[in-house]
């Protein structure tokens, strides 16, 4: 810990991770997370669609999963009492939502007089979500299906074999 | 001697990638070692990158480190062995939205960005379908598409629909759709003084044993098995690359084949990483 506050991924931050809360909480929270950055990737593609003519015609199926997420996101449990020992987590969080509620507004308005404002929400986004998630250990986007994900749940081990690639 | 300079640079590397993931069908064949590199291009004032490696702070540090890469290198270290710095970096092609092509962007912030149209098109279709699709999602570090945007709010973002030849003199992209990713290219630089061409595969190829199953004397094609598209276009374009430089393999230049350094000069850095040459342009100076 460095003086004046713990250091995570670079960044530092005045309070402790929580501890008052149960595992189960956390894993819903490490969840959130992670559902808050598909939002911010589909986000990040609508506005790039916005810039390029050509490829608009996926933005009305990015918008339709985006309302599909958010849906998932007020009915999770992010703010039960089990989450209490979450807050600071969770203030990184809600800004990251307001955050992202603010470029939705602007995304919805279909034409954007100024690029500058919505990309500087959805990197201002993109800083939150990364500190709740290095507070709670996880990962801003869902990397469980990298390579089989749960399917494969150990390592492959090195058997050291000649094989015949051919076979 | 031409008008291309070419060097493969390492930047980090997996001692432990499965078998799997670099031949399709090789199950239980344990891990091996897999370098993860960049390419540099240098001919008259262009300063060429064929992908952009990833930033080891960022998500696709994460996923890096989830499958055991390991010794990232920063660009201007890595670049400095050529007597280039990031900035100096004019054009980055991206044969593929992959984190380990991609995530590295953000240091080179002069270069304009080529990518085919169809790879982003079909990462916004991935997003559309949902949780039940996120195997598809595999490699993909949102950020990278944030910094995509931004580049395409300064005019750096150049998206490519097909072929696009002379993206500098002598160097051109073709597509290898439905590939290794859905919009995959892959580069060929056609040297001007006679040493013909060289093609860069992309991830389309990972080693040479691709090309020939490991069998130099009864060669089979045994594609990546990390794909999003189908193993037979992987084939096919396979066979379109080997065309290309007429049926030389070693014309061929896989950025994640360990044996490169043992066919083209090299040497290894003082951080361990390997600096291979492929080629000179007439009066460049040999960094190996």
């Amino acid at each position: 810990m460095a003086s004046g506050g713990t250091v995570f991924g670079g960044f530092r931050c005045e309070a402790l991770v929580g501890s008052g809360s149960s595992p189960e909480a956390r894993a819903c929270l490490k969840a959130l997370v992670r559902t808050y950055g598909e939002l911010l990737a589909i986000y990040s593609f609508m506005h790039m669609a916005l810039k390029e003519k050509s490829m608009r015609l996926l933005i009305g199926e990015l918008a339709d999963r985006a309302t599909e997420i958010k849906r998932s996101v007020r009915s999770s449990p992010a703010g039960s009492p089990g989450l209490a020992g979450q807050g600071h987590a969770l203030s990184h969080l809600g800004r990251a939502d307001r955050l992202l509620v603010e470029a939705e507004e602007h995304l919805q308005r279909g034409v954007l007089v100024s690029d500058a404002p919505l990309l500087g929400l959805l990197s201002n986004a993109a800083i939150e979500l990364k500190r709740s998630a290095a507070i709670l250990g996880t990962t801003t986007f869902d990397t469980t299906a990298c390579c089989g994900g749960s399917l494969l749940g150990h390592g492959e081990e090195d058997h050291g074999s000649a094989f015949d690639l051919g076979a | 001697m031409g008008a291309h300079s070419i060097w493969v640079l390492e930047y980090s590397r997996s001692p432990v990638h499965p078998v799997s993931g670099v031949f399709y069908g090789a199950h239980n064949q344990g891990t091996m070692n897999l370098p993860f590199a960049y390419i540099l291009i240098k001919t008259g004032d262009a300063v060429v990158l064929v992908d952009a490696g990833h930033d080891a702070a960022d998500f696709g540090g994460q996923i890096a480190n989830s499958i055991g890469v390991t010794g990232w290198t920063p660009p201007d270290l890595v670049l400095g062995e050529c007597g280039i710095r990031p900035q100096d970096v004019t054009h980055v092609i991206l044969t593929h939205a992959h984190f380990d092509h991609i995530g590295g962007l953000k240091f080179f912030p002069n270069a304009k960005i080529f990518i085919q149209k169809k790879e982003l098109e079909s990462w916004m279709w991935i997003l559309t379908k949902g949780r039940r699709f996120r195997s598809l999602q595999a490699g993909l570090n949102p950020a990278d598409i944030l910094y995509l945007t931004q580049a395409n709010i300064e005019g750096r973002l150049k998206l490519v629909e097909g072929e696009r030849e002379n993206l500098v003199p002598g160097v051109h992209v073709y597509p290898a759709f439905d590939t290794h990713t859905a919009g995959s290219q892959y580069v060929v630089v056609e040297t001007a003084g006679g040493d013909g061409k060289f093609v860069l595969s992309g991830d389309v190829i990972y080693t040479y044993s691709n090309l020939t199953g490991g069998d130099a004397n009864d060669p089979c094609f045994v594609p990546p098995g990390l794909a999003n598209g189908s193993q037979t276009r992987l084939i096919e374009s396979a066979e379109e690359m080997l065309k290309i430089v007429g049926m030389d393999e070693r014309r061929i230049v896989p950025m994640h084949e360990e044996q490169l350094s043992k066919i083209y000069p090299s040497r290894q850095t003082d951080r361990q990483l390997m600096l291979v040459e492929i080629c000179l342009a007439d009066g460049d100076v040999s960094r190996v």
